[in-house]
């Protein structure tokens, strides 16, 4: 149960690391935004360099990408030969029933780069940013939206409490599994028996979680929890010169691409 | 017939940057006809080693061999079989049960073996009697509305309607109420005494465990350091307490009061062989 760890945040003391986590949220939601609207050779390699730049001041070794991005490869494949074989135009090459063309190509390689730079930059978010320094951004992202109804600081909490009780889900049912397993539930032979087997699983692990909500709620009550008013932190996020620089660099590239359509 | 562990070694995450290793080096012989109590502080590998027995976990290194078995080896019905012959119980059983009425929670296992309704039924009966839970008044509750040590009972009625040959269990009683703690110890005794199980039991609780097993392993960072009788395991009570395990109540007294007696006998269990001790050595100073 220890496979999951896309994108697991890799302490370190880097330029990017430093960055104020709403910066990076910006800078990493923009520049998806322009990676789906390029459509030509000088956006691609603009914004390539631009994420290769971002990638090797982050300090994080180029093979955790790779790691990470192995399995995506495949789906990438799929869509990539979809592309190729189906889109319509001029044929470059032909054998038997397959045909390409040379704007499935084209588009093939276009689906290649955005898929890629999108994952690549998801990445480079959750690599250099913790988890709670993420929903710290998202708060304070959020809070000017409170006046119409959307309580910031409780869906930052929401998020920080789910965060961290994924680990401890994973082991809760590991050990629940363990404990059917040892009663003879099978989950290997045949989907309808694994199904009604899920069920033992399932109850017992609602139940837990359940329990778990409920004595969390009482120990943050016990605490003096009362909500995100009025409540002042020991961190201050401040922006600095280097996230002004990342943000202008950022919307100056996506102005660019969108302009003069790159 | 035994389960016998050879050179076992096991890690968790294994080839990963947070491989954490849980055992080395084991080797321990768990005899089909025997009550064997493991001890060790906390993170030493008893709730490892336990899942070892079973087949529920494979060993990184070594053999386990349950009656001459390798589970590693077993596929489909097989594994089924033998997770049904060695029955584990884990840490806060309770937390498993996950029907609406005790009976088909206790039913759970067996209908996973196949048995037809009227053997079904005799298993439940057994297993509930055998537990001291009344099948009539309480069968046909919703097992969380039941008291703690009911519910405890239960999980475990739930692994003994396997009927297994050897009953696993990682600290049976932790968290019960006094009552509910005498009444599961004296059960597990009676499983084995009248049923002929082998029973392995995992305590933090010592007293518990000398209590009741006739053998004593030690468990200290993912190794066996020693075994014996618990008499035996009395006598090196100073290696115990430096790994930062902690003496019955009656033990520490015992070495109270060795200054002022120097004749005491040290390695006893249990409050009544204590007192009859005091009183002969008392008797003899007089």
């Amino acid at each position: 149960m220890n496979g999951i760890n896309f994108g697991q945040y890799i302490p370190r003391d880097s330029w990017v690391h430093n960055l104020d986590p709403r910066a990076k949220l910006y800078l990493v939601v923009v520049l998806m935004a322009t990676v789906i609207g390029v459509s030509g050779l000088p956006g691609i390699l603009t914004t390539l360099a631009y994420a290769a730049w971002l990638m090797m001041l982050a300090k994080v070794p180029f093979r955790t990408y790779w790691q990470n991005t192995r399995t995506l490869l495949i789906i990438v494949a799929i869509t990539v030969i979809f592309q190729i074989l189906l889109v319509p135009g001029e044929v470059v090459f032909r054998w038997w029933i397959v045909s390409v063309t040379d704007y499935g190509l084209r588009l093939g390689a276009l689906m290649t780069y955005r898929l890629l730079m999108i994952y690549l930059l998801a990445q480079l978010l959750t690599l250099t940013t913790s988890p709670l320094q993420m929903t710290d951004a998202l708060e304070r992202i959020l809070k000017p939206f409170s006046r119409v109804g959307i309580q910031a600081h409780e869906l930052a909490m929401i998020m920080t409490i789910a965060l961290r009780f994924i680990p401890v889900f994973f082991e809760e049912t590991d050990k629940i599994v363990k404990a059917q397993v040892s009663r003879g539930a099978d989950f290997q032979s045949g989907w309808v028996k694994s199904a009604r087997n899920l069920v033992s699983i399932i109850v017992p692990l609602f139940n837990r979680a359940l329990r778990r909500a409920d004595e969390l709620a009482l120990a943050m009550e016990a605490r003096c929890y009362a909500g995100g008013e009025g409540r002042t932190r020991l961190h201050t996020m401040k922006m600095k010169s280097a996230d002004y620089t990342v943000i202008g660099l950022t919307t100056a590239l996506a102005v660019a691409v969108f302009l003069f359509r790159l | 017939m035994s389960i016998t562990f050879s050179q076992v070694g096991f890690q968790y995450a294994r080839g990963m940057p947070w491989a954490r290793t849980a055992l080395t080096g084991v080797n321990l012989v768990v005899a089909r006809d025997e009550m064997l109590g493991i001890i060790g502080p906390t993170g030493s590998g008893k709730s490892t080693l336990l899942q070892l027995m079973n087949g529920v976990l494979q060993p990184t290194e070594g053999q386990v061999l349950i009656d001459g078995q390798d589970p590693s080896r077993l596929r489909g019905r097989e594994i089924t079989r033998l997770r049904q012959k060695v029955g584990l119980v884990f840490q806060s059983p309770e937390d498993q049960l996950f029907e609406n009425r005790v009976y088909d929670d206790i039913a759970f296992g067996p209908r996973n073996l196949g048995l037809g309704p009227v053997e079904l039924d005799l298993r439940v009966r057994w297993a509930m009697e055998l537990l001291e839970l009344d099948f009539d008044t309480l069968h046909h509750r919703n097992p969380q509305t039941l008291s703690g040590g009911q519910k405890r009972r239960v999980a475990i009625a739930g692994i003994l309607a396997l009927q297994p040959e050897y009953l696993i269990l990682d600290e049976p009683a932790a968290g019960l109420d006094p009552q509910g703690r005498r009444l599961l110890l004296k059960v597990i005794k009676n499983l084995h005494r009248m049923h002929g199980m082998g029973v392995v039991m995992v305590s933090h609780r010592l007293q518990d465990i000398f209590e009741i097993c006739h053998r004593v392993a030690v468990l200290n960072d993912g190794r066996v350091i020693c075994t014996g009788t618990p008499a035996e395991i009395l006598r090196r009570a100073p290696e115990l307490i430096s790994i930062g395990m902690q003496m019955p109540p009656i033990n520490q007294v015992l070495f109270g009061l060795k200054s002022m007696l120097p004749g005491i006998r040290l390695d006893l269990t249990g409050p009544e062989a204590a007192a009859r001790e005091i009183d002969r050595v008392l008797k003899e100073q007089l």
